[in-house]
This record gives structure tokens, C-alpha cells and sequence, in this order.
């Protein structure tokens, strides 16, 4: 155990015993310079405009009534000649007032009911949830004028009213996020730490919900502006001589013919205080997540530059002929948090008939990447350089329709995860039907029949059952077979299995990997490319290995070479820190120190050099390039050190 | 095996430990009469398929989900009753790190302030104390300091899973769950890990309860491996035993499947799926599936009728097979 010694800067700061350190945060982002700008401006109108125009807002001039826009009334005059621009201002008080008291009852209520929901158990919380929906379904403006007039029209009536008619979203929503992270582990690990159920509620679930909380605070102080003003309108909110912004705007509309600009003013000071209030909100929102804020692991450290291209030697001759599948310095580019990020830097590689091609690595060493661009299934917002050529046919070279039907045809993808590969809405028939049916236009029995035929491969038994089947009616195994046999509807001649048996128990695991060991050696003898990180799996089912590190492949070599003599020191590494069952149990494993690297952010030279036990300088400034060794022509390594590889 | 004394000898014995969900037709039996024991200072390795109840039994052992049955007593104190496995006492003494390094940490709080909540807990008085504490923790997993004014997310998998274990090392338990700790970390970290959960053990004087999916983690990691099917324990064994010489035909293709490097693969060596735990096969729970049982060998009959768990204790690695025997296990 690496004990560091004990505090390595004795005046660091000690903000951990801080709770957050959220304001900075909140001040940095764009929309929070903009929200404090425009909410200053709001409150300096609130406080101020009533001081000084109070007077030009309340004086009655009947012979100056209905003025037109002019620069004495910015914007005109009412029915008893007050000016409606000083009335507006003046009003801003009262109306931020109520919607601030309104929004206040309505997130104190809403989040209290929530989280009451959220925490009772059993018929209590169906009673409660089912409560919610039903008062859901009454709409909010009817129980707000149901509620102020039980609480005594008037402005108190009228905030109460619409607080408590607010509350029911506030509600359903806190109850339903609530619920949806008391399932999380860290919920679990608190409560096994013993930590009580309020400081729960406070400190792990409020902080982690609070984010949509605060959007919803400010919404219903919007809302509530707008809902007292409609209150207003039918009398049951602020009385005249009062008056807010609802009131002032409901007798411009009333009046829009005879005094247009009346309406305008109002209007515009709600729209302001909405705008104002949503920018608020998603800076505070924002301020509550630290995750938004603090550097992540990716972007702590800078980019160094890109190494200039190196010479990636040509795939190994493959024996037998013409490789069913061949990829030459394939390059992915995916838009990263800094700019574009290289996750497959110049991989190549080729797929001789009826070979079982392994290709291991870590996590964000690029395998699965470079698997999805040879399908065709690079994201979208990524490009894909590089040549691949399957069946003799330039992919590049194809147009859209043919390069589909040559995919469809001759190369099949089966994904780790059979339960989100699969349509949880379409029955299987349907979904493995699909592409039989579309590109090579079979006739909707004669896929039914080459479906149920191709599960009966996969040996799943009674298949015009299963293919009426959904798939959550399957189990975990029975949905990678039905991925399977969807894969081999078209007879392809390529299969790629990415991490086909990771989300499976180790007893299914077998039952597949005979199965696409089947698959090969059948009569169509397809090609399997198998991707893994577990190297015993690899070793097991593989003629030959790639072994990737960082986007790039470090060793590319025969099943023989990697059970008996690999060189490159990752793939050393690699087997060595596999732990054996039955292995000795009193010596410390094998590890490899360090962590993986940050694809967006390699070290420079050699990836793997920081973790390398045998790297020399040259590992630290120079990339390794991917070359032919020497004395053994059927293996490609990259690294300086092995012996023969350097160049 | 050894908790057919339950006692002084172990630091943590579970005596036929039921779980059960639900009611009615949608009832489930998760956890069916498992006895075992954590020995002080030493490992319990548990190891099974999905759904085979053994998270089940973690989250049992430290009151996550209440128990329906059984007896459970740490250093020989009885802590069977949900509110004993409530108390700060108990929580003190037991403690537990999850499987997702992703989702085991609050988000919203720093790795110190994580910490911190632990160390609180144990009702440490003065701020320096604390600190003092929760430097203490961090250290012992290998991170520095620096570490604690971060959050979670700034860490990479095996490191969170670190943070994790320095959480639950704060309140100085005696024994540590860990379920499926290792299953989300690439290889390499995977060892790293290891490697540090040993250490500790060694240092502090832990008991660890190690649940795992995977065969060789358990290998490596435990003193007594204990084989779960289906809600039951069906074998249980030192690992160089259980490995070597199996003796319930479960354990036995177990070991099997398990891919082992360099190793040719033979065909699998248990078909079918696992069945619905609701609705869980007669006598034997392995008989559907036994490659050497009723529906291989006519004159099995009684592994359709007769529970071979009752007679389990008797039989070498206590094990749940009116026919054990034991086989070196299928492996090259």
C-alpha cells in the first residue's frame, strides 16, 4: 500500500469541510452575469419606483385622459390620465411581492408534499402519489379562484390561493425524482453509515434533485405573477386603489383600441420578469451542480500536441487468400470537451475467411470504436478515416444504397447488452424480420420461416413461440441467442461480437461462445471478430489477437505467440494481472500502477509509458511505430524497447 | 461447514438466513436457510450467478432489506432483529462497499465532506479530530490528501472505488461486505484493488464477507468460498478445495465455464437457464439442470423428491447433493 506521507501541503485550503463552493460558479457562467444584471435591474425598480413616481402613477388628470405615446407619457395615459408608464414601474413592487409570496408557498408545499410521498411506504405512498395525479387534473387557474375565494378574495387570498394551487407539479415532480434516486447506491451506502432519514432527505436527496427543483421554484413565481393578475381581472386578486401588473394589463386589453401602447407596458414587464427569473434559475440550477462546474478528470489536464502521423504497417499477410475483411489505418474523430479527440488513431488489420480475430483492451483503449466504424455505427457526429474494404468492395467507393446493402448483407453486429439491443416494444419475429424484409424484400412468411429456421440454429426451442415473444419475456441468454440469429439472418460474412457475453452469468457465457464457435466452423464459415476485455475468453476462442492500448493497437499476434511468448510488456502486463482461479492466494497480484490514460489527453511518446516497467527515454518522447517484427513476420508490436521492433 | 457451532469462533455467523419479497403469487424467496460463518481476520468469499440471492444476503447482513428468518450474530452477540442491525453500534462494527464506483458516491458532496459524514458518525467531538480522521482514511487506500477537496466525478473508476473503501474504513469496522467490488474495474485496476483489500485486512484486522460473480476474484481474495444456487448455499469449501476437488456438480460445471487463459474450452458444461426463483424446482434445486442428475440417470428419482439440503452438513463441503462426490473439475 502506498501510504503517502502524511499531509503533503500543510496549507492547502480545507474547503472540504465547506459544503459548496457554488458562487463563484454561479457568477461565471454566462447566464449568471445576465440574471444578476436583470434581477438588480428588477429590484432597483421595485424599490425605487414607488420613492419617486408614486405621484404620477396615482394622480387623476380627466383632461389628460387616453394621452397618446409623447415624451411627457412614455407610454400614454389611462382612463383617469395617470401616466401607465409610472403605474408599471410603480407596480413592480407589489407584483414581484406576490409572485415571490406565491412561488415561496407553492415550492414549500410542493417539495414538503413530495418528499412526504416519497418517503411513506405502501398504501400510504400509493395514497399519496395517486392524490397528487388527482389533483393534477384539476387545472391550476380553477383551484387558485376556488382556493383565493375560500381565503377571502383580496391579495392574501389570492397568494394563497395560487400558491397552494402551484404546489400539485412541484409535488409529483419532487415525489417522482425522489423515488427515482432513493435506489442509488451512495442512498445505500449513507443509510448503511447509519446516517438518520431528515439528514438523508437534506443532504443526499434534496442536493441531488435540487437542480430541477430550483427551475421549477422560478417557474411558479412566473406563473404566479400571471395567476394573480388573472385573479385580479375577476376581482378576486389586488383591489383597486392597488394595482399590479395584471390588473394594469387587463384594462389595457380592455382599452387596446383606444390606448394600444396601455397593454404593451405591462406585457412587456411580465415577458422581462419571466426571462429574467428562467436565466435565474438555470444559473442557480447549474451553481447546485458541482459536476457543471469542476473540472472533470477529462479536461484537468491540457491536450499535448498530436503526434504527426506515423507509419502504421500494413496488416500481416493473412493465409488463404483474399482477407474476407481488411481495414487500413482506420481513424475515428469524435467532438470531445475540448475539440475533436482521436479515439482510433490509424488502426489496421484484415479478417481471413473463416477467422476468429480477438481484439482486447482496457476501457478507452478503442476497440469497441473501431469495431461500430467498420459497421458503419460510428456516432453520428464523429467522421471515420481511413480505408475499409469488405469482400473485395471499397466501402468509400459505394454509394449510400449500395453501401447499406452490402452491410446488410455481408456483416452483422451483436451488442453486449442483449436487453437494451433489443426493441422493448416490437415482438422478436418483428425485429428480426426487419432486414430480410427491407433490403432483400422477402416476402413476410418466407422471413418468418428463415427466422424461426435461424433460432432453431441459435438452439432456442419451439421457435414460432418465441418469435411472437417480447423480449423482456426472454431470458438474459435466450436474448443474445435471438441477437445472434438476428445476426445471421443474411448469412454474412463477417460477425462482430462486441463484449457478447459480458451482461451474462459465466454458464451462459459458455453456452455462447460455443455457439459462435459453431457459427464458425458451419458451413458458411463466417468470420468472427470478437471483442473483450477478458483475455482468458480471447484466448480460449481466437486464432489471432490485436491487443489495444489508447486508440491504438500495440500487438497484433497469432493465438500461439500470445499463449506462449507476447512481447509487447502492456499485453506482458495484461496477463499477468489476470487473476486464476485456483491461483496461489499469499502473494500480492500482479498489477499494472497508474491508471489508464485519458484518450483526449495521451502522455506523450508511448501511451503505456508511465505504467511501463521497462520503458527507457526515448518511450517518453517518441510514439512507437506499429511494425512487422523482424525475426517473426506473422507478428506486428509497438514498442521500442522489444527486442527487433525498434526501428 | 464451521457454523454448525454458531459461536464464539467466528466474527460474524449467519444461521439459516431467509429473505423473502413480496406476498401472494409475486413471492419471493431470495435468500432460503443460508448458513455461514465471516472467520475474524479471514475471508468468506461468496460466489454465484445472477439471482442467486447473494447481494441479497449483503444487504440483509447490514439492514438494507429485513430479514424473515434466522439468526445472525456478530462476535457472538445476536444482531438478528432489523433494529440491532439499525443501531450505531452495530453500523460502527460492520460496515459495507458497493459494486457501482459510479453510483456509491453522493455526487453533490466532496470526497471529504463523504468521509467526513462517516467520521461524524462515530461521534468523534473536536474538528481536529475529525480531520485528523478523515486524513487517516484517505491515506489508508493509497490517496493523498489533495484528494478530499475534489468530487467524485473527477476520479477515475478504481480511484472512486478507493474513496469507497476509505468511507467505510472511517468509522474502524471490524467487519467490511463488499459486494461485487471489483466487477466494474478494467483488469489492471482490478488487481490493484485486490491487492489493497489484502493489505488492509492484514494491517487492521478485517473480516471481509466477498461477494463476487467471478470464481478467480473469489479464489484470490478468500479464506472460504461458499457456492449459492438459486437462494441456497450449495457447497462450501477452502478455496484450493473447492477448486481442486468439488463436490456438488453445480460447483463442479461452475468452474468449468469459467474461461481460463491458455486453457483449450470444452463444450459448456451446464446447459439450460437458470429457473424463476418464484417458482423454484422440487428436491433438488440444481435437478433441472444436473449434467448428472434425474434427467441424465433414470435411477435419480430422488433428486426430484428429496431436498439434499438437509443432510448437507454431513457431507463433505457441506454440500447439497444426495450424490456428491468428488471430481477434479473439468479444467484441461
Amino acid at each position: 500500500m502506498t501510504i503517502t506521507a502524511s499531509v503533503d501541503k500543510p496549507a492547502q485550503p480545507k474547503s472540504w469541510l465547506r459544503r459548496h463552493v457554488a458562487v463563484r460558479a454561479f457568477l461565471t457562467a454566462p447566464s449568471g452575469v445576465a440574471s444578476v444584471v436583470a434581477l438588480a435591474v428588477l429590484v432597483g425598480v421595485a424599490v425605487v419606483a414607488p420613492l419617486y413616481l408614486d405621484a404620477r402613477a396615482t394622480e387623476t388628470d380627466i383632461a389628460g385622459s387616453w394621452a397618446g405615446v409623447g415624451a411627457d407619457h412614455w407610454l400614454g395615459t389611462d382612463a383617469l390620465g395617470r401616466d401607465t408608464f409610472a403605474r408599471v414601474m410603480v407596480a413592480t413592487r407589489l407584483t414581484l411581492l406576490l409572485g415571490l409570496a406565491a412561488g415561496a408557498i407553492s415550492i414549500g408545499l410542493g417539495v414538503a408534499f413530495g418528499l412526504l410521498a416519497a418517503v411513506s411506504r405502501g398504501r400510504w405512498r400509493t395514497a399519496l402519489l395517486r392524490g397528487l395525479d388527482a389533483a393534477l387534473c384539476i387545472p391550476a387557474i380553477l383551484m387558485a379562484i376556488f382556493a383565493g375565494a375560500i381565503f377571502g378574495g383580496g391579495v392574501n387570498g389570492a397568494v394563497v390561493g395560487v400558491g397552494l394551487a402551484l404546489c400539485f407539479p412541484i409535488a409529483r415532480i419532487t415525489s417522482t425524482l425522489a423515488l427515482s434516486i432513493g435506489g442509488r447506491e451512495y442512498i445505500s451506502a449513507a443509510r448503511v453509515l447509519g446516517v438518520r432519514p431528515l439528514r438523508l432527505m437534506f443532504r443526499y436527496t434534496l442536493p441531488n434533485i435540487s437542480e430541477s427543483l430550483v427551475v421549477a421554484f422560478t417557474l411558479s413565481i412566473v406563473s404566479g405573477v400571471l395567476f394573480i393578475s388573472a385573479l385580479s381581472f375577476l376581482g378576486l386578486g389586488t383591489q383597486a386603489p392597488e394595482f399590479d401588473w395584471g390588473g394594469l394589463l387587463s384594462e389595457g386589453v380592455a382599452n387596446i383600441a383606444i390606448a394600444p401602447a396601455g397593454a404593451l407596458g405591462p406585457a412587456i414587464a411580465i415577458a422581462f420578469t419571466a426571462l429574467t427569473l428562467s436565466l435565474t434559475g438555470e444559473a442557480l440550477a447549474r451553481a447546485c451542480n458541482p459536476v457543471l462546474w469542476t473540472s472533470s478528470r477529462k479536461q484537468r489536464r491540457a491536450a499535448p500536441p498530436e503526434p504527426t502521423a506515423v507509419p502504421v504497417a500494413a496488416p500481416a499477410e493473412t493465409e488463404g487468400g483474399e482477407p474476407v475483411l481488411r481495414v487500413d489505418d482506420l481513424v475515428v474523430t469524435v467532438p470531445g470537451a475540448v475539440g475533436p479527440v482521436d479515439i482510433v488513431k490509424g488502426v489496421s488489420f484484415a479478417v481471413a475467411p473463416g477467422q476468429v480475430l480477438g481484439i482486447v483492451g482496457e476501457s478507452g483503449s478503442g476497440k469497441t470504436m473501431t469495431a461500430l466504424a467498420v459497421a458503419g455505427l460510428a456516432p453520428p457526429s464523429g467522421t471515420v478515416g481511413g480505408t475499409i474494404t469488405l469482400t473485395g468492395r471499397r466501402l468509400a467507393d459505394l454509394s449510400k444504397a449500395e453501401l447499406d446493402a452490402l452491410l446488410a448483407r455481408e456483416l452483422s453486429v451483436v451488442f453486449q447488452d442483449p436487453s437494451s439491443a433489443l426493441n422493448p416494444a416490437l415482438r422478436v419475429g418483428v425485429q428480426m424480420t426487419l432486414s430480410a424484409r427491407i433490403i432483400r424484400k422477402l416476402r413476410r412468411s418466407a422471413a418468418y420461416q428463415l427466422a424461426a429456421a435461424k433460432l432453431r440454429d441459435v438452439h432456442i426451442g419451439a421457435p414460432d413461440r418465441q418469435l411472437k415473444a417480447y423480449p423482456h419475456q426472454l431470458s438474459g441468454g435466450m436474448r443474445q441467442r435471438v441477437m445472434i440469429g438476428t445476426g445471421l439472418m443474411a448469412e454474412p460474412s463477417v460477425l462482430i461480437a462486441d463484449e457478447p457475453t459480458t451482461a451474462l452469468d459465466v454458464t451462459v457465457q459458455a453456452q455462447i461462445m460455443d455457439l459462435l464457435e459453431e457459427i464458425n466452423t458451419g458451413d458458411r464459415s463466417t468470420s468472427i471478430i470478437l471483442i473483450s476485455h477478458n483475455l482468458a475468453l480471447v484466448s480460449q476462442n481466437c486464432d489471432r489477437v490485436l491487443v489495444m492500448y489508447c486508440g491504438r493497437i500495440v500487438e497484433d499476434l497469432d493465438l500461439d505467440q500470445l499463449l506462449t511468448d507476447p512481447k509487447h510488456p502492456y499485453t506482458r502486463a495484461l496477463l499477468a494481472a489476470m487473476p486464476k482461479p485456483g491461483g496461489p492466494r499469499e502473494a500480492p497480484m500482479a498489477t499494472i500502477g497508474g491508471e489508464v490514460p485519458d484518450i483526449a489527453a495521451p502522455p506523450a511518446g508511448c501511451p503505456f509509458h508511465p505504467r511501463c516497467a521497462v520503458a527507457v527515454d526515448r518511450c517518453r518522447t517518441d510514439l512507437p511505430p506499429l511494425v512487422i517484427h523482424p525475426e517473426d513476420r506473422a507478428r506486428r508490436v509497438a514498442c521500442h524497447v522489444v527486442e527487433g521492433a525498434g526501428v | 461447514m464451521s457454523s454448525k457451532e454458531p459461536g464464539c469462533e467466528a466474527m460474524l455467523t449467519v444461521q439459516d438466513l431467509t429473505v423473502v419479497f413480496g406476498s401472494g403469487r409475486s413471492r419471493l424467496t431470495a435468500v432460503d436457510g443460508v448458513s455461514f460463518a465471516v472467520p475474524p481476520g479471514g475471508t468468506l468469499g461468496l460466489v454465484g450467478e445472477s439471482g442467486s440471492g447473494k447481494s441479497t444476503i449483503a444487504r440483509a447482513l447490514v439492514g438494507l432489506v429485513p430479514t424473515a428468518g434466522g439468526t445472525i450474530r456478530l462476535d457472538g452477540t445476536d444482531v438478528t432483529s432489523d433494529r440491532a442491525r439499525d443501531a450505531r453500534s452495530f453500523r460502527r462494527r460492520v460496515q459495507m462497499v458497493f459494486q457501482d464506483p459510479y453510483g456509491s458516491l453522493n455526487p453533490r458532496m466532496t470526497v471529504g465532506a463523504t468521509i467526513l459524514e462517516a467520521v461524524s458518525l462515530q461521534g468523534k467531538a473536536s474538528t481536529a479530530e475529525r480531520r485528523s480522521e478523515v486524513l487517516r482514511a484517505i491515506e489508508l487506500v493509497g490517496l493523498s490528501p489533495s484528494a478530499l477537496d475534489r468530487y467524485p466525478h473527477q476520479f477515475s473508476g478504481g480511484q472512486r472505488q478507493r474513496i469507497s473503501i476509505a468511507r467505510a474504513l472511517a468509522v474502524h469496522p471490524e467487519v467490511l461486505i463488499m459486494d461485487e467490488v471489483t466487477s466494474a474495474l478494467d483488469v489492471s485496476i482490478q488487481a490493484s484493488i485486490i491487492n489493497l483489500l489484502k493489505e488492509l485486512q492484514r494491517e487492521l484486522h478485517l473480516s471481509y464477507l466477498f461477494i463476487s460473480h467471478d470464481l478467480s476474484v473469489v479464489g484470490a481474495m478468500s479464506d472460504v468460498v461458499a457456492v449459492m444456487y438459486l437462494s441456497r448455499l450449495v457447497e462450501s469449501a477452502a478455496p484450493d478445495e473447492l477448486f481442486n476437488a468439488p463436490e456438488h456438480p453445480y460447483t463442479r460445471g461452475l468452474i468449468g465455464s469459467v474461461p481460463e487463459f491458455g486453457v483449450k474450452r470444452r463444450r459448456a458444461p451446464i446447459p439450460g437457464q437458470v429457473p424463476d426463483p418464484r417458482f423454484p424446482p422440487s428436491g433438488c434445486r440444481f435437478h433441472t439442470r444436473c449434467p448428472v442428475g434425474p434427467a441424465h440417470r433414470l435411477d435419480r428419482e430422488i433428486c426430484r423428491t428429496d431436498d439434499p439440503q438437509t443432510a448437507a452438513a454431513s457431507r463433505p463441503h457441506s454440500a447439497a447433493c444426495h450424490f456428491a462426490v468428488s471430481v477434479a473439475a473439468p479444467r484441461g
